[in-house]
């Protein structure tokens, strides 16, 4: 009962994924690092069989601050505002503006925006990830015991580029603006949609209005009847229809898109062997 | 034989010096956006995805090359700083029908600002300060979604309209 009133416990606190790993982050799946992230550490996910992690330990037990100290992707040098240390024995005094928060015995937290703290670009941040380590003001050193953390990273990776079958560029778009879908069919894994023939290429579209309408220049097997409809061979094996959303489903002043659906096809559409297996979808909330 | 040589190099001479361009008086030069009045027709279109971690570029203008009535045509005037679009094209109508327009600062702009007619605003860095013998001109328009977000910006090249 105890168990499951701990996990409730840590479910509404918001620290569960800090147990397992010692860096863990919120948002949890951090991929741009012009927003803001929380890089959270879990003390006792760390080595302790390591003399200078079981003094930070014993400093976090009793009741000190605990610091980042950073280098990468970007370390500010002695007497920038944001230096990790002060004075001439940084290590023996951390900069306050890297105070960490206490979330919970053990768990210390730290704020940023990667790209306004370290001052670098997004780029920067995806090949160097943000490497830091946790210590009292006072680290020790010197002559004196260490008390650190050992060095954590906590990489920082962009989304997965890896574009499917048909996608679309821009990735947003108001529906006057121009805008392709394009179908990289040499990367088709469906068998009877591979190689397909220049000429032989089509796209079912339809548009769903905010006030429900659904609009399609044809219906799915009149697609191969619509010249408007062809899918253009672009080379390298891809196909693509370039189009303006309102232009081509001739919208009228004040109707919006909603839902924008499209499926690629072969001219002749017989069976399901004749089209891609997922449909393209494009929720256009932020149009209207 | 040698006066034979003599004259020989002594034409060749007056036939040179005959030759030799008459250095003209160099004008003012043109003032930096000074040439932006006319014609201007689309020559290149370029969308920059601004919603991607890493923006990604692609040239559009193929979507215009089949079809001149596709270019959008875009005149200046030195009255009242008018502009107009004669041909909308196949391009977002962000800048309305015409309105006025204006650089950010003289004499040496670095955007402008387009008002248009029915009461918007948009401010354009400029791909150059055009000068009178500019033949190409060009600005960027970036767009928000209604949520707020910055998420494309056009780069539009255009040729001056002879």
């Amino acid at each position: 009962m105890k168990k499951i009133a701990l996990f409730l416990l840590l479910c509404g606190t918001g620290f569960l994924p800090a147990f397992g790993q010692v860096v863990t982050s919120e948002p949890v799946e951090y991929t741009d690092p012009a927003q803001p992230l929380k890089i959270i550490v879990n003390l006792q996910q760390l080595d302790q069989t390591l003399d200078h992690v079981l003094n930070l330990i014993a400093d976090a037990e009793a009741g000190l601050d605990l610091y980042i100290w950073t280098w990468k992707p970007f370390e500010f040098p002695a007497g920038h505002p944001k230096a990790n240390g002060i004075g001439g024995a940084p290590w023996k005094n951390s900069n306050d503006l890297l105070k960490m928060t206490k979330e919970a015995d053990y768990i210390y937290s730290y704020s940023m925006t990667p790209t306004e703290f370290y001052e670098v670009d997004a780029a920067t941040v995806y090949a160097e990830d943000i490497k830091f380590l946790v210590k009292p003001k006072d680290g020790g050193g010197y002559g004196d015991p260490d008390r650190k953390s050992t060095d954590l990273t906590f990489e920082v990776n962009p989304p997965t580029v890896a574009k499917p079958v048909v996608y679309c560029f821009p990735t947003l778009a108001l529906q006057d603006d121009i805008f392709r879908i394009v179908y990289d069919n040499d990367r088709e894994t469906k068998t009877s949609m591979q190689n397909i023939a220049s000429g032989n290429c089509f796209i079912y579209l339809e548009a769903t209005l905010t006030d429900g309408t659904i609009v399609k220049p044809s219906t799915f097997f009149q697609v191969g009847n619509n010249p408007d409809l062809e899918m253009m061979d672009i080379g390298g094996g891809s196909f693509e229809k370039v189009f303006i959303p309102e232009l081509f489903f001739g919208l009228q002043p004040g109707q919006k898109i909603d839902i924008l659906k499209g499926v690629v096809m072969k001219k002749v559409f017989l069976t399901g062997d004749d089209r891609v297996d997922n449909d393209f979808i494009l929720d256009m909330t932020c149009w209207n | 034989m040698k006066n034979y040589i003599l004259s020989v190099i002594l034409a060749i001479a007056a036939l040179l010096s005959g030759c030799k361009p008459e250095i003209k008086e160099i004008g003012p030069e043109y003032a930096a956006g000074e040439g932006i009045y006319g014609s201007w027709i689309i020559s290149k279109v370029s969308q920059v995805d601004l919603n991607q971690p890493i923006p990604e570029t692609r040239d559009i203008s193929s979507f215009f090359a089949s079809d001149e009535s596709r270019k959008m045509i875009i005149r200046f005037d030195k009255e009242n700083n008018a502009y107009s679009i004669v041909q909308p094209g196949l391009l977002p109508r962000v800048l309305g029908t015409g309105g006025t327009w204006a650089y950010d600062v003289m004499p040496y702009p670095t955007a402008i600002s387009f008002y248009t007619s029915n009461g918007d605003t948009i401010s354009s860095p400029l791909a150059n300060m055009p000068r009178e013998n500019d033949v190409h001109f060009g600005f960027n328009i970036e767009r928000s979604d209604s949520c707020g977000e910055v998420y494309l910006r056009y780069v539009y090249s255009f040729n001056r309209v002879q």
